[in-house]
């Protein structure tokens, strides 16, 4: 019965009976000059460029076998002799490429990215070593001749002017940006080059700058007002110094942002951010209250840096808090410079803001407190939470160690607050020493 | 009745796939083990594998290792397919931490073999298109090499350098950064 469909599938496959390998158990054989090519290019791309690269002295069948073999990257190990030679002599499309560019070969980038333009570049990383004080190196246009690009990383050099007739990076998902300048109408090329990118799916700006040569008199610079436009976008980090100007446009797909700003632009972020699922923010300029914020319909999971002692960042909480209906995770990291401690009336802040806000925590199940010093205004707003905190699971602070007050004393505290929580919530106080925590529970072992 | 019996026993015979080495010998394995290979899984979607499946390229020796890799990868597959569904449990996250140690246990005694084993599990599982045992055999003969000169590489693999002086001299000078 079997013979028939044995025979037909035989005759598929090629007959060849024989060990691949020869039997020589000697140990003389090679078995690895004669392995087909697609096998050598599985064990080529599993080196580093340099290991990869020096198999050509091995023997003659050696000698060009890497330049034919897919697949192979640049990583920032490889120096720049080794980019140049790569460059030239590599015979197939580079789709990840990550340079690291020394003050030395700064003549040489230029020549690299649009070799890399040709060989039909998808992920690239271009990150200028700094030198000393000199001012950014200035990012070749060339650049925006990488048509095919999906992941872009650049890193402490100036952004030249879009060339005119620029299409933009359609197939775009991810910009990461640090520490760069935007020169000359920086706003406009800063605007233009995300909304250029209309793919942009995940997007991180990391203290970049906006000035041109011209701009004698920086601290009295009026930044013109423009959009961060990503329709895309899910994932949106920004760290900043200073308000360049922007505001972030709605972002309907947005699921998690990360925003750390200097300036009194959070008013302008914020609203953009309205669909948000996980969301951190720091909340440290006292001259500004978040009032009118959207409604966080989707967030569940917030993290503030913040300072509790001051009542309009402890007001701005509030406004962002009142306006989480369905949060479930809450940590507060407390921010510890240029203290002033002042004594803030929780409940008086509560009142007049929130009012009747009757969700207020409805949903909160786990509360993380870090860096606490046990202070009044802390210890308040931990009550408060308590008391409104229906189905809270979880409460942990971790306590700084100079703090005034004992971990006991503070786990003994907590244990007198009231908890709304018909199950009672579980209570861990820690001490916070930098990102080692000690349990208290640990304490007490031998 | 008796037609809906044998129905089923047809249905348990067709769970079972039976491989045939180049030296003839016979293996039964499940379809779950065997569809780890692609090249099995596309004659059993061809509905070719009536009487056995024929590998000619592969011998008993080797194909009993092949087997032993993908019968251990073919559970693990399974087991994580059933708690993907409750991934965010913390007591199953631990059971699958623990199955992964294991598994990467298994694999690191696996390629503990001479290496023209090495080499025909490197060629079997490139017949077979097994994806992981491929990338697990190809890794290990990278990490072989990785950081050697050319004159340790053509001892440990007995590559006879028919390189000319010159040409040598050649791409010496070419890949000097590659050797600093």
């Amino acid at each position: 019965m079997p013979s028939l469909g044995l025979q037909r599938l035989s005759s598929k496959r090629p007959r060849k009976t024989s060990s691949p390998s020869p039997a020589t158990p000697d140990g003389t054989t090679d078995h690895l000059t004669p392995l087909p090519d697609e096998m050598v290019e599985e064990i080529l791309r599993r080196l580093p460029l340099d290991d990869a690269v020096r198999t050509s002295f091995l023997a003659k069948p050696w000698r060009f076998r890497w330049t034919n073999c897919p697949g192979l990257e640049l990583s920032a190990q490889d120096p720049p002799a080794a980019v140049d030679f790569f460059l030239t002599r590599y015979g197939c499309d580079v789709s990840r490429a990550h340079l690291e560019v020394p003050h030395e070969s700064l003549g040489k980038i230029d020549g690299w990215i649009r070799a890399l333009a040709a060989k039909g570049i998808r992920c690239l990383a271009v990150c200028f070593i700094p030198e000393g004080a000199l001012r950014l190196p200035l990012l070749p246009a060339s650049l925006f001749s990488c048509g095919e690009l999906t992941t872009l990383m650049l890193k402490h050099c100036d952004i030249p002017a879009l060339p005119p007739g620029f299409d933009g990076f359609p197939g775009l998902l991810e910009l990461k940006l640090e520490y760069v300048n935007f020169g000359e109408d920086g706003e406009r090329t800063f605007e233009a080059l995300i909304a250029k990118s209309p793919s942009l799916t995940c997007l991180s700006i990391l203290f970049p700058s906006i000035s041109s040569d011209d701009d004698d008199d920086e601290e009295n610079y009026n930044y013109r007002e423009w959009k961060i436009r990503a329709p895309n976008l899910k994932i949106f980090k920004m760290s900043a110094w200073e308000d360049y100007g922007w505001s972030v446009d709605d972002l309907p797909l947005i699921e998690e942002a990360c925003v750390q700003l200097e300036g009194p632009e959070l008013s302008r972020i914020l609203p953009g951010l309205a669909n948000v699922w996980n969301l951190s923010v720091e909340i440290a300029d006292d001259d500004t209250i978040l009032r009118r914020l959207p409604y966080f319909i989707n967030l569940k999971c917030l993290s503030l840096y913040t300072f509790l002692t001051n009542s309009s960042t402890v007001l701005s909480m509030l406004c962002i808090l009142s306006n989480a209906p369905i949060l479930e995770d809450l940590r507060i990291t407390l921010l510890h410079e240029n203290e002033e401690t002042m004594e803030v009336n929780m409940d008086e802040l509560v009142l007049n803001t929130l009012g009747t806000v009757e969700w207020l925590f409805s949903r909160l199940k786990h509360f993380c407190l870090d860096q606490s010093i046990g202070h009044r205004n802390e210890m308040q707003f931990i009550e408060l939470l308590m008391s409104k905190a229906i189905v809270l699971q979880q409460i942990e602070i971790s306590v700084r160690d100079d703090s005034s007050k004992s971990l006991e004393a503070v786990f003994y505290e907590l244990s007198q607050y009231k908890k709304a929580s018909s199950s009672q919530a579980e209570v861990i106080v820690n001490r916070f020493v930098d990102c080692y925590m000690d349990r208290i529970e640990d304490d007490e072992e031998p | 009745m008796a037609s809906a019996g044998s129905g089923d026993e047809k249905a348990a015979a067709a769970a079972m796939i039976t491989l045939i080495s180049s030296d003839n010998e016979k293996f039964e394995v499940t379809e779950a083990t065997a569809t780890l290979s692609q090249t099995i899984r596309h004659m059993i979607e061809d509905g070719c594998t009536d009487g056995g499946v024929p590998l000619p390229n592969v011998t008993s020796k080797i194909l009993a290792r092949v087997i032993e890799y993908c019968k251990k990868h073919a559970t693990a597959a399974a087991g994580e397919e059933g708690s993907s569904s409750s991934f965010s449990d913390a007591a199953f996250l631990e059971v699958d931490r623990a199955f992964l140690e294991e598994l990467e246990e298994f694999d690191d005694a696996f390629l503990e073999v001479d290496r023209a084993t090495l080499f025909d599990l490197i060629l079997a599982a490139n017949y077979l298109d097994i994806k992981g045992l491929l990338n697990l055999t190809c890794q290990k003969v990278a990490d072989s090499v990785k950081g050697k000169t050319p004159e340790q590489i053509r001892e440990m693999y007995n590559i006879v350098n028919d390189l000319t002086p010159e040409e040598e001299a050649e791409i010496r000078r070419e890949t000097q950064w590659a050797f600093e």
